[in-house]
């Protein structure tokens, strides 16, 4: 059997437009592959929930062998270098796992198809890592992280909502290694064994290269992804109110300036009231809240004339609303600075429009 | 690989319906739930669900293994939802207030509606799932894909993809047995071991996936495989008035939810 996409076999009867844009072979290439990988992820995703269930977690710990979901449609997206093999790929894959039993259902379809969109960016070498070449290898890393790390987003747009962002970014960071160790690291082994194995002529073989010269080629690569996995670290866990800041909330709706609320621009406008919070189960003895009113807030905004009401929401999605001119006219009810966000304190109001984690104040 | 839900060949009127209405049946009721996030919307098609199963002769009794996981997991959705959702009024607390200790981990109103909102959202994603896998047959929605203008070239890989299924279950178990009979086992003390044991499952795998690519390319290519636009088929299926009254309803049912959403539809009917 000789290379897989360098040599022309004769004998191929196929005349159409589209048949140039993959060979019979490449296809089947494809098409096995993706079925070999897809009955192969069902089971690798047994394995990641059995970790999350063995951790406790519903997710998250499972991600340490999210590049193994990847690998495959990199190993595709290398051995049928055409445009849109690896999104191909990842549908057929994502159909295969949902016709295997994947928990996930369609969603494992979704998936799947978006980690193979992103192997398809041009940016990667349409021919595949060289040896030669550091910067493809690089792209090559980068990009199977990348792909990998994008399940976690896409579980989060279906499954969750309101989990803490700085979980969601520890585990993207995870699926991103994951993604690097096993579709990056591995997928290049595992070509080279092909190429070994006379399968495939990607990689030129490596034999007689010393392990010091293997190790200083691949030194820039490392530093590079080592430089990336730390500076995500710190940009998520120290510099977290980059992606949004707790002690700010939006004023939007029908007013005539919306603008982003921040309570260091009000501080000559703070005051204080003492407030009890009463609710069936919560009791907050008589405290004193120091913030500014919400008719401050919503004064310097301007509502429109139409306006009649507010709504607060929260960052997990909680919403309560009230009438415009109360709010107007109501003194007990201000915004203040807690430990884990703004807080809405409404003296005149029981316990459930107390509102934590504070993000918007829309006027409708 | 070998215990998996697949195609389950009975006669039922679900399994009657064209593999298109029932794609389309799966389309529109994963994007209902995930667009409107409601208990009672969500509780009421998740009802429906249970009898399409009982309908369609698919015992969920049959995969106890598989729905226990599901179970299992639906319930962690819906404890992590009720703990990162502090709003809304107090129930109780997990931790109450012991001294100066506490209390810690509300559990609220609004937690728990939307903990059962995302749990039933999850159930219902992976049953009408696995509802549509047990009623489809693959080869015939294969072919029914090329109706919407799909070219059978690539309508065809799910036939082969799913094909080769058992005889990658019949690989692996012969390689297993091989290292077994060489004294290797699967070892996962550390990434070193892990990437070993990859290596050592994957690697035969691999190469016997690429021969076979090889030898069905060859096969096909013999057999004038993407001469011609069109092919012909021995089995069709049938669209029938029944499909289109049900895509019809599957429509409706969408557009209800973008209006309940939109705040369009009268208070009396939305759930």
């Amino acid at each position: 059997m000789g290379p897989l996409h360098t040599d022309y076999r004769g004998g191929t009867v196929t005349r159409k437009a589209f048949s140039n844009i993959m060979t019979t072979r490449e296809l089947v290439t494809l098409f096995i592959l993706s079925s070999l990988g897809g009955a192969l992820s069902t089971f690798v995703g047994y394995l990641g929930n059995l970790i999350n269930i063995a951790v406790g977690v519903p997710f998250g710990a499972g991600q340490i062998i999210a590049g193994l979901h990847v690998f495959w449609i990199v190993l595709i997206r290398v051995l049928v270098p055409k445009r849109g093999s690896g999104a191909f790929a990842g549908l057929l894959k994502g159909f295969v796992e949902m016709f295997t039993g994947s928990t996930h259902g369609i969603v494992i379809v979704i998936v799947s198809l978006i980690q193979g969109v992103i192997l398809d960016i041009p940016s990667i070498s349409p021919n595949g890592p060289s040896s030669k070449s550091v910067i493809e290898r690089l792209n090559w890393w980068l990009f199977a992280g990348l792909s990998s790390s994008s399940n976690v987003i896409v579980f989060q747009l279906f499954y969750f909502t309101g989990t803490p962002l700085i979980y969601i970014s520890l585990i993207t960071i995870l699926a991103f290694c994951s993604g690097i160790i096993f579709a990056g690291y591995f997928a290049w082994q595992t070509l080279a064994f092909l190429e070994e194995a006379g399968l495939t002529n990607h990689l030129p073989a490596e034999e007689g290269v010393s392990r010091s010269i293997m190790i200083r080629r691949n030194l820039p690569a490392i530093a590079f992804v080592t430089f990336l996995i730390l500076g995500s670290t710190y940009y998520a866990v120290a510099i977290a109110d980059v992606f949004a800041d707790p002690y700010s909330c939006e004023v939007t709706g029908l007013v005539e300036t919306p603008y982003l609320y921040r309570p260091a621009d009000f501080s000559e406008y703070e005051v204080t009231i003492v407030a009890e919070l009463q609710g069936a189960y919560t009791h907050i003895p008589p405290t004193n809240y120091t913030g500014v009113l919400l008719s401050t807030i919503l004064g310097v905004a301007e509502p429109k004339p139409q306006a009649n009401g507010i709504q607060v929401i929260a960052r997990d999605g909680y919403s309560i609303t009230f009438d415009l001119q109360t709010v107007l006219d109501d003194e007990r009810l201000l915004l203040t600075e807690s430990n884990d966000g703004l807080w809405l304190i409404a003296g005149n109001y029981e316990g459930s429009a107390w509102v934590k984690q504070v993000t918007e104040l829309y006027v409708y | 690989m070998a215990s998996r839900i697949g195609f389950m060949d009975v006669k039922s009127p679900v399994h009657q319906l064209h593999p298109l209405t029932k794609l389309w049946m799966l389309l529109t009721l994963n994007t209902s739930i995930i667009l409107y996030q409601n208990g009672a919307f969500g509780l009421l098609v998740l009802s429906v669900l249970v009898l399409t199963f009982r309908l369609a002769k698919v015992s969920l009794a049959r995969l106890t293994r598989k729905m226990r996981f599901i179970l299992v997991f639906s319930i962690l959705l819906f404890i992590v939802q009720v703990l990162v959702t502090t709003n809304g009024t107090v129930f109780l607390y997990l931790i109450p207030r012991i001294g100066q200790v506490g209390p810690a981990l509300p559990v609220t109103d609004y937690g728990i509606s939307r903990g059962v909102s995302i749990m039933l959202r999850f159930l219902v994603i992976v049953l009408s799932s696995m509802l549509f896998v047990a009623t489809t047959d693959p080869t015939l929605l294969s072919y029914a894909l090329t109706d919407i203008g799909i070219p059978y070239r690539y309508a065809f890989g799910l036939v082969v993809a799913l094909r080769f299924l058992p005889l990658f279950d019949q690989e692996n178990e012969t390689v297993r047995m091989a290292q077994h009979s060489r004294g290797i086992y699967p070892e996962v003390g550390g990434l070193h071991k892990i990437l070993r044991t990859i290596r050592y499952t994957f690697f035969p795998l691999l190469v016997s996936a690429l021969m076979k690519a090889e030898s069905l390319s060859l096969s096909m290519d013999g057999r004038g495989f993407g001469y011609q636009d069109t092919r012909t088929y021995l089995r069709r299926p049938t669209w029938r008035h029944r499909d289109t009254a049900v895509c019809f309803l599957m429509t409706m049912i969408l557009a209800g939810v973008i209006l309940a959403i939109l705040g369009l539809l009268p208070q009396f009917l939305s759930v």
